[in-house]
């Protein structure tokens, strides 16, 4: 079978993408739509393959005398099936476009047996919502550079499909805090501060569902963690046209790598969750806790994120926005000049009301 | 440098703000105070009473009543004699009233009325400070008017009552009333003294500037970062999942800590800027 899968237009062999404001496939020459699951049909086929059925002779992983065996392990060319011109990628490019046709292409062996997500969240907003995102994220910043919106440069906007496991639990938890209630009260002679000390304890059981931890090593978890939360109501089956016009990745992380930040997320928020039960204190804070996870379980997915790389005085900034809910986020750069001018200047202001106000009170 | 340069140069320009702005003050507090002295010393001042007119204000002017007779006739003179020679020299009117009993109405109340009956209160503020002794109840009343005010703080009255505490309880009433009266001479001098500002203000004002401008910043730098991690994973806790089995509150113990009131009681009337303010404790 062909390693790379693209979808062609029955009504003008146009190369056809994925299309968020539809939710269905369509020629981007003549605007024909196929319904997605009509297209499933083509992927069948690769469920049947073994996980790990060996490179087939139509692609090849790049190697030679002018790259060493450490690059050459991470790198992979696909031969397009449109134009026949070579994609490169690495290991993990499970979905992109063709550098000469701009044919949008999928890296078919990428899902196969085991590496075949369980569930995808298509795109739901599109490039033009990323940009004008990106412009909304700029306004109201008031240290950010006047020249940057004027001066940044868009490099790229590309809608990734993110590998993520999707991690469901159960949770046994005990926990015991220290609670303390303070009472004030008076006679003749003194003030008094009555605290009292309370052991409370609160055991019980929560479950988590689809706490998503990024699988990709090429994505920072930071960026990812920012743009959550998805809803999983968007959820569905995966189908690989859903790839089509996209850039995806397979995962590199395992579940088993991922599973220690899944834990730690859960341990926070049962605490926080547990924490919120009690009341009636003045103070409440955790003495032991006992959390067990049971019923552990992860799901492969793939959720949608727009990458949007800016480029400003040779230094790169990334942004992403979450694909479903168009959460968006990313680090800006600061005017550190006038940053300094009015700490300066405020500095200035404040303390002459400060001078003012403690020369009232000392002379009055 | 051109980064420590820039904050430098706000910093000082703030100092020289800070400097310029207190010189005008400082000088308009003096010569306010200047001003408010000069006509009155010049009216009636004070090394022109020779002891002839001294004695004879002494006569006209009674500004201690003992109702008790807690004081010879001779030590009454003598505190008499003081209290118009303070009078003189402050423009304040100082008097003391030692009263059997209150005849039912509070310390305080009575404190304002007998001021106003006894007419006491010097120039057009009506500057005075009366004391007030209730033999039967032990306790005594400060009330004080205009510059007595200023001069008198509650503050400053208990810390005053406080030096006199002991000869009052002791029953050296006559040494009481000397010491009050200086305590009430010398505060007033003092009130009339220009303040000077104390040196600790200018680097506490540049550090309340500053550390308020940096929370400014801060909360404005903070706008350009939002790429965080998620400590939690709230929201995808499963709905109506939380199955709380044990729920137990176990009291441990109580720490109980204390600390000492005044021990004085004090009551108000009035503001301290036009009206009278009177503070009352026991000996």
């Amino acid at each position: 079978m062909s390693q790379l899968l693209d979808y062609k237009c029955p009504a003008c062999g146009g190369a056809l993408e994925f299309n968020s404001a539809a939710q269905n496939m369509k020629c981007p020459y003549c605007d024909h739509e196929i319904s997605v699951e009509e297209l499933a049909g083509q992927d069948e086929q690769l469920d049947r393959e073994p996980a790990n059925a060996a490179a087939g002779s139509d692609w090849t992983v790049g190697s030679g005398a002018s790259w060493s065996a450490d690059e050459s392990a991470g790198m992979a060319v696909y031969s397009c099936q449109s134009c026949g011109g070579e994609i490169m990628g690495d290991q993990t490019t499970a979905a992109s476009s063709c550098p000469f046709c701009g044919n949008p292409v999928v890296m078919v062996r990428q899902f196969a047996g085991e590496l075949k997500p369980d569930l995808i969240i298509p795109f739901k907003l599109d490039r033009k919502t990323a940009v004008a995102n990106l412009n909304k994220h700029l306004q109201g910043k008031f240290l950010l550079p006047a020249v940057f919106k004027a001066q940044h440069h868009i490099d790229e906007v590309k809608g990734v499909y993110v590998p993520f496991w999707l991690y469901d639990a159960d949770v046994a938890a005990d926990v015991e805090f220290e609670g303390t209630r303070v009472r004030r009260y008076s006679d003749s002679q003194f003030n008094y501060k009555e605290t009292s000390y309370y052991a409370i304890r609160r055991k019980g059981r929560l479950s988590f569902e689809r706490i998503p931890v990024d699988g990709s090593t090429k994505m920072a978890d930071a960026l990812m963690e920012s743009i959550e939360p998805y809803h999983s109501e968007d959820l569905t089956a995966f189908q690989t046209p859903y790839l089509a016009g996209y850039v995806a990745d397979r995962y590199d992380v395992t579940a088993e790598q991922g599973a220690p930040r899944a834990h730690e997320r859960i341990e926070a928020s049962t605490l926080q969750v547990f924490r919120s039960d009690v009341s009636g204190f003045d103070t409440c804070s955790v003495r032991h806790q006992q959390i067990q996870l049971t019923g552990g379980r992860a799901q492969y997915a793939l959720y949608p994120i727009w990458l949007l790389n800016t480029t400003w005085q040779n230094q790169q900034y990334t942004f992403a926005m979450n694909g479903q809910t168009g959460k968006f986020v990313g680090d800006l750069p600061m005017d550190r000049g006038k940053y300094m001018r009015w700490l300066g200047l405020l500095t200035a202001g404040l303390s002459v009301l400060a001078f003012g106000l403690l020369y009232w009170v000392t002379m009055r | 440098m051109k980064t420590m340069k820039k904050i430098y140069q706000p910093l000082l320009f703030s100092l020289l703000c800070l400097t310029l702005l207190l010189g005008p003050l400082t000088a308009v507090r003096a010569a306010g105070s200047a001003a408010e002295t000069a006509p009155a010393a010049a009216a009636e001042p004070a090394e022109s009473l020779s002891p002839e007119a001294l004695a004879a204000l002494t006569e006209s002017r009674l500004m201690i009543v003992d109702e008790a007779g807690l004081l010879t006739t001779e030590e009454s003179a003598t505190l008499n004699a003081l209290l118009l020679d303070i009078r003189e020299r402050q423009q304040t009117d100082i008097a003391v009233v030692i009263r059997s009993a209150l005849d039912g109405s509070t310390a305080n109340a009575a404190a304002k009325a007998l001021y106003g009956e006894m007419g006491l209160g010097y120039g057009s503020d009506r500057s005075g400070i009366l004391l007030m002794l209730s033999m039967s109840d032990r306790e005594w009343t400060v009330y004080t008017h205009g510059k007595g005010n200023d001069a008198l703080p509650t503050a400053a009255v208990r810390k005053l009552m406080g030096t006199i505490a002991d000869d009052l309880s002791g029953g050296a009433y006559a040494a009481a009333f000397r010491r009050f009266a200086e305590g009430c001479d010398d505060a007033l001098t003092a009130a009339s003294q220009p303040k000077r500002l104390p040196i600790w203000v200018y680097p506490a004002a540049i550090g309340i500037g500053f550390l308020i401008a940096f929370a400014i910043m801060s909360g404005l730098r903070g706008q350009l970062k939002s790429v965080r991690p998620r400590p939690g994973a709230g929201e995808y806790v499963r709905r109506d999942s939380l199955d709380m089995q044990v729920r137990q509150e176990h009291f441990l113990r109580t720490d109980v800590t204390r600390t000492a009131r005044p021990q004085q009681r004090s009551g108000s009337s009035g503001g301290s800027s036009g009206g009278g303010q009177s503070t009352s404790g026991r000996f």
